[in-house]
């Protein structure tokens, strides 16, 4: 539901860029989504579009795919799916309301085709699946026990969310360097995505200093959606977990607890003006977060009998 | 006919039409609400007064209500196309189907010594053989059908109780309701049963406080209860989990359903492992011990080591640790001899001979075609008989004498003269009607009864059971692999 709604996003963010933007920044749209989903466009389409004409043209391919395409797995409605047959499975371990929320969105979405939409408003169904997102969280919160079901899916949404933060950071860098300040239209698009833009005005300014919107998005502990919010919210997760089994506590936790520490060693210490060191520290989390996933599995999962005595 | 239309209680539309205005009512089928002369019976009336107040634009929105409800709860089952897989939902009728208490009460004592004689005869079968050996019933036909394990023999377990969930197949005729089969292996329906139930009594709150229906919801309490009795070495708290054979199997539906009502946890092969002795079962915080595994994995899926050596379904050594009496398996591996459907026919028998009572429920009359007089009989009479291949189920390796072509007739006497004992036959059942919903309004459809029959220390059942209803005009066929849906029953106080 995490990438389904980042997605989402990341598909609405390019559309408003379509309606009134020019045709470089529609280009590197394109190129920054791909490059954070570190996926290609469909074949025969894609980044070296030409003309304009061509590329609005694409627009409806490139949006199908990302939006309706079953056999693509980031697809929003493939994410979807495949959140409501996880769910499905383990149906005794979620709430009855979290799989009505998730069923019954599932079901007014799964008919709907871009065919459809196009010509009105794609963006309302987008906005829509954004709601159905933020509302299954809200009922998960509400009505979960916390029991290890939900250390589980905090773990995993927020590993999801510091993933998709930090993709989406270090492929914005690499095309908008931080001292590129004329950049602004692009730097405020990318709060958009994350839906911080007011967040970051009311704390900042309406000026967008990129440096400051990387250190908002990568380093505020107060913004969720930032990749040491979610860093700190795993850790705590995983210590949550391991209470009920010290067995199984330590190796998941020290690729998370890793980062952190060289994250508050070192990120305050960085060269600002030096992107390849912030680049640096966004792919160490990145990393660190991939990592866990395999130790989470073997420990928690796959573990050998001898390991785990009986109880 | 003499139905009459009542005064419209809740809304009216003065250009509809009524709902029973076109209800035929035919004598050779038993019609559950009306009398053959097109009365309704007095237990019925207050059912009819209510629908024949409501418009049948608020019927069809309230079918539509019921079939959403379904949607909503994941009550589906996938249909492959070519390319695509279709979600389809059980298909529900929301006219509940109703009985009274008192008649509801004879049925629940016959269902009640039926499971009884037929967990005797299964713990007699496996240890002693008196009824073999007293020749009540062939010996070659319980050790040579596919259901008998040789494995079971000489296990005895606690209280005797083979099967604890049981399944029984009730048709009604003119003559009242006779079983049709009993399903011992692995019964399943007993979600959709509380699935209509919740579907359709929030549609009928008013006229649900009126009749009384009995409650069925706490069917999963129930449940538990009993799957908490069959754990070994007395535990307190045994853990009881589900085995299921995963997210693709037709029933998972109901799997987790049950897991969760139960509040217990579903497993699939993989999750539980053998150790010293013992089954254990997977968690995230390590090993736990399972006392009681409520399986919803054929026979013969159960454990690769005994039974089928490439099931990736089961779990290794389980079959042995069950012996050893560490684990009890709800239903125990073997009870499909019992429910063999020329074993069918000697349950009479077995009650009279383990409980010196007469049954309490009859059999449909049935013909063993490796009887010779009873395969002449079923040949000459394939055109009025349905005969059945005593090893499958749901409708499949069916002949339907009545509506089946010459051709095919002669075709299927062809396959039971090559191997009779694999067949048996019995009459056309006249299955009991009751009014469905459809576009044309109320129009009769034949229906039958699973109710679900608990047995560990005590037998219980909770009042009610799955009414399966063959939604195809005249269909007589009420599988939901062939067309069938459900209904809700209402077991009611007159």
């Amino acid at each position: 539901m995490e990438r389904a709604g980042f997605v989402s996003r990341l598909v609405l963010d390019q559309l408003q860029t379509l309606q009134d933007r020019p045709i470089e920044d529609i280009h590197v749209g394109w190129k920054r989504l791909y490059s954070t989903l570190g996926t290609r466009p469909v074949s025969g389409l894609g980044p070296d579009m030409g003309d304009e004409n061509y590329m609005l043209a694409d627009v409806y391919t490139l949006t199908d795919d990302l939006v309706f395409e079953t056999y693509n797995p980031d697809a929003v409605l493939s994410c979807f799916a495949t959140a409501r047959e996880n769910a499905r499975q383990i149906r005794n371990n979620i709430t009855y309301e979290m799989w009505t929320c998730l069923n019954t969105s599932y079901l007014e979405m799964r008919d709907v085709r871009l065919q459809d939409i196009w010509e009105v408003q794609p963006e309302s169904f987008l906005a829509k699946a954004a709601l159905a997102i933020r509302t299954f969280n809200g009922v998960a919160d509400s009505t979960m026990y916390r029991d290890h079901g939900w250390h589980f899916l905090r773990v995993g949404l927020y590993q999801e969310r510091a993933i998709n933060i930090t993709s989406l950071l270090r492929s914005h860098i690499n095309l908008f360097p931080t001292s590129e300040a004329h950049r602004e239209w692009n730097w405020s698009s990318l709060l958009g995505i994350c839906e911080v833009r007011s967040a970051f005005r009311n704390l900042h300014s309406i000026k967008f200093n990129p440096n400051q919107i990387v250190e908002f998005l990568f380093a505020d502990e107060k913004l969720t959606v930032s990749a040491c919010s979610a860093l700190t919210i795993i850790q705590q997760a995983l210590t949550d977990l391991a209470i009920d089994c010290p067995d199984q506590q330590t190796r998941p936790g020290t690729h998370i607890r890793n980062a952190l520490t060289l994250f508050e060693d070192q990120w305050p210490n960085r060269n600002k003006q030096d992107d390849v060191e912030t680049l640096d520290m966004i792919n160490n989390v990145n990393h660190a977060c991939q990592l866990m996933n395999h130790e989470l599995e073997q420990n928690y999962f796959f573990y050998e009998i001898e390991d785990t005595p009986p109880t | 006919m003499n139905i009459q239309r009542r005064e419209a209680e809740h809304d009216t539309d003065e250009s509809d039409k009524g709902l029973f205005d076109h209800y035929p009512v035919d004598a050779k089928f038993l019609d559950e609400m009306f009398s053959s002369y097109g009365k309704p019976f007095p237990h019925c009336e207050l059912l009819l007064n209510t629908l024949s107040g409501m418009s049948p634009n608020n019927l069809l929105k309230m079918q539509s209500q019921v079939e959403q409800s379904f949607l909503r709860d994941g009550i589906t089952f996938s249909i492959s196309s070519e390319n695509n897989a279709l979600e389809k939902i059980i298909p529900v009728d929301c006219l509940p189907r109703l009985i009274r208490l008192q008649d509801w009460n004879r049925i629940e004592s016959g269902l009640k010594q039926r499971l009884k004689a037929l967990n005797l005869f299964l713990d007699d079968v496996y240890n002693k053989s008196r009824i073999l050996k007293d020749g009540v019933i062939p010996v070659d036909m319980i050790y040579g059908c596919s259901q008998y394990l040789p494995e079971m023999r000489g296990i005895s377990l606690p209280q005797g109780v083979h099967v604890s969930i049981c399944g029984t197949d009730l048709v009604q005729d003119n003559d009242g309701f006779k079983v049709l089969e009993d399903n011992l292996r692995v019964p399943s329906g007993v979600s959709y049963m509380l699935a209509n139930r919740k579907a359709v009594k929030s549609n009928f709150r008013q006229l649900f406080r009126q009749y009384s229906v009995q409650r069925i919801e706490h069917y999963g309490s129930l449940l538990r209860q009993t799957l908490n009795e069959l754990a070994p070495h007395n535990t307190d708290n045994p853990c009881v989990v589900i085995l299921t054979p995963g997210a693709y199997n037709s029933a998972f539906y109901e799997h987790v359903f049950l897991a969760r009502e139960m509040g217990i946890e579903i497993v699939q092969g993989q999750d539980l492992l053998v150790h010293n002795g013992f089954v254990y079962m997977r968690t995230t915080s390590g090993l736990k011990r399972v006392d009681v595994i409520y399986r919803r994995v054929d026979d013969t899926y159960i454990d690769p080591l005994t039974f089928m050596p490439d099931s990736q379904l089961g779990v290794p050594g389980l079959f042995h640790v069950f012996r050893l009496g560490n684990v009890a398996i709800a239903n125990a591996p073997g009870t499909g001899v019992a429910d063999d459907k020329s074993v069918y026919a000697y349950v009479p028998e077995m009650i009279r001979y383990y409980l010196a009572e007469e049954p309490l429920l009859p059999n449909v009359q049935t013909h063993l075609c490796r009887n010779p007089e009873d395969l002449e009989y079923t040949l000459d009479n394939l055109d009025k008989l349905v005969v059945k291949m005593v090893g499958e189920s749901g409708g499949y390796g069916m002949l339907v004498g009545p509506h089946a072509t010459p051709e095919a007739r002669d075709e299927y006497a062809r396959e039971i003269r090559k191997d009779p004992s694999n067949f048996i036959a019995q009459p056309t059942l006249d299955l009991s009607r009751m009014p469905c919903l459809t576009p044309n309004g109320a129009t009769p459809r034949h229906v039958d009864l699973r109710p679900f029959i608990l047995q560990a220390r005590e037998i219980n059942i909770v009042p009610g059971g799955f009414c399966r209803v063959a939604l195809t005009e005249g269909s007589l066929v009420v599988n939901s692999s062939q067309g069938g849906g459900g209904k809700d029953f209402w077991v009611v106080v007159d």
